[in-house]
């Protein structure tokens, strides 16, 4: 982490429900300003706060946006603005711009899954459904926690086996990966037993245990709730009222900003600015 | 080893692009239809929407030129026919000779299923709408491509609210 945050520092609930607000509105609300709007906040939170991943993995978004927003108008024939014709169909610009729309959305919602699983830690899952469910909590503990297990261990053991195997990457066989396979699940089997053991004898099934947590609900929480949970109910009344409604096709309806989407607008942008709050 | 393998699938894609994809401009897509085919007779041939007018999409649709505000997407007018020319192919000289666009569905690389003319879509006036043909006043049960026409015959493209109720088929 490069930068300090707030969602750094609140309370688990409240991140839960920051992010409940932030991707789902962003998934659900088709309007070209809050997908910019959700976009921007994302990469700048990115850029400023969780610190860019790898290149590569930019990249490959980046590649898999383009073909995102190029394969629409090539599938859908929607639209009255014609670019040229593809085989007798009409490629039309308003399929086109729903593409880069729809393609925007889906990178403005992995970025905040990246800063999602940057902020919210196992610790702070295993805290928030702990109380409720306390074998759902270990078990989603215990997976999120396998995940970066596994890769470390196959890399291991690739390691050990290629000591053996002597051969070039190119020549090896599916045997050599398959004995790497076997090694891998028998040492994820072993080590599962073990930390049931352990979890058994620190008492995990007992009953009444109490459970420590090392967050406390102070002041700004609540007044993050109180903003986030305002601003969500606004826009679900707004949207029930009309507000939001972008239309591509047959013809762009073009941007209204009437009272109800400025305030949606506005809503959504409010919410957002936290991201960037230290 | 690598990079000879990414050129490899790249070249194959390019090719394949270049023989199955057939890339025209708007005016080369509205000329090329002019040379006409030994001629075996002429059929009339109307598209209209006027069941969609009702709907609380039809009046954008008619304020930005989409549809003209009769409904009257093409007026009843005489086309030439030439042999194995069905419903559909003569559809598609109207609509290109008016310069309007349509889509269909043409997966089965036999039948064709009308989507939409003049981005009148179906499901746009509901869910029972769609286009719909008629031949001399009869709803045929065949698929539009699968039609043959004979000279003289009158044929009507309508789009229907109703599983075609509204506009006359009785089934």
């Amino acid at each position: 982490m490069i930068g300090r945050c707030i969602l750094d520092r609140c309370h688990p609930l409240t991140l839960l429900v920051w992010y409940m607000y932030v991707i789902p509105i962003t998934v659900l609300v088709h309007d070209p300003i809050i997908t910019a709007v959700s976009l921007l906040f994302g990469i700048v939170h990115i850029i400023m706060i969780v610190g860019l991943p790898k290149l590569s993995t930019v990249l490959y978004c980046a590649a898999f946006m383009t073909a995102a927003a190029i394969a629409n108008p090539l599938f859908s024939h929607t639209g009255v603005t014609v670019l040229f014709f593809m085989n007798g169909l009409p490629v039309t610009l308003e399929s086109l711009l729903y593409g880069v729309e729809m393609s925007a959305a889906a990178c403005a919602v992995m970025l905040w899954c990246v800063s999602l699983t940057h902020f919210m830690t196992t610790d702070k899952i295993t805290m928030l459904f702990g109380s409720v469910t306390p074998k759902l909590a270990v078990l989603l503990s215990l997976t999120l926690r396998f995940i970066p297990m596994i890769r470390e261990k196959h890399r291991n053991i690739i390691n050990a086996q290629k000591g053996f195997d002597g051969r070039s990457e190119s020549r090896r066989t599916l045997k050599f990966y398959l004995s790497v396979y076997s090694a891998l699940t028998s040492q994820l089997l072993e080590d599962s037993v073990e930390i049931a053991d352990s979890m058994c004898s620190r008492g995990i099934r007992l009953k009444g245990r109490t459970f420590y947590s090392e967050f406390k609900i102070r002041r700004y929480d609540g007044v993050m709730m109180t903003i986030t949970l305002l601003a969500m109910t606004g826009i679900i009344i707004l949207k029930a009222n009309g507000a939001g409604e972008f239309e591509f096709y047959p013809f762009i309806t073009g941007f209204d900003f009437s009272v109800y989407n400025d305030l949606m607008y506005a809503a959504f942008a409010i919410v957002c600015t936290m991201c960037l709050y230290n | 080893m690598k990079t000879r393998h990414i050129a490899m699938i790249g070249a194959a894609a390019a090719a394949a692009l270049y023989l199955c994809v057939n890339f025209e401009t708007t005016e080369e897509h509205y000329a090329a239809k002019e040379n006409e085919k030994n001629t075996v007779g002429s059929v009339y041939l109307s598209v209209d929407c006027k069941t969609f007018l009702n709907t609380d999409k039809a009046k954008s649709y008619i304020d930005k030129g989409v549809i003209p505000s009769d409904g009257e997407i093409i007026k009843k007018t005489a086309y030439n026919i030439s042999e194995g020319d069905s419903a559909f192919t003569v559809l598609k000289t109207a609509v290109d000779k008016n310069r309007i666009i349509i889509d269909y569905d043409n997966v089965s690389g036999k039948s064709v299923y009308v989507k939409g003319i003049s981005s009148v879509y179906e499901y746009d006036g509901g869910d029972l709408s769609g286009w719909m043909y008629s031949v001399n006043g009869e709803f045929p049960t065949v698929a539009s491509s699968d039609y043959y026409l004979s000279d003289g015959d009158v044929v009507a493209w309508v789009y229907s609210c109703n599983l075609g109720k509204d506009v006359g088929d009785t089934f």
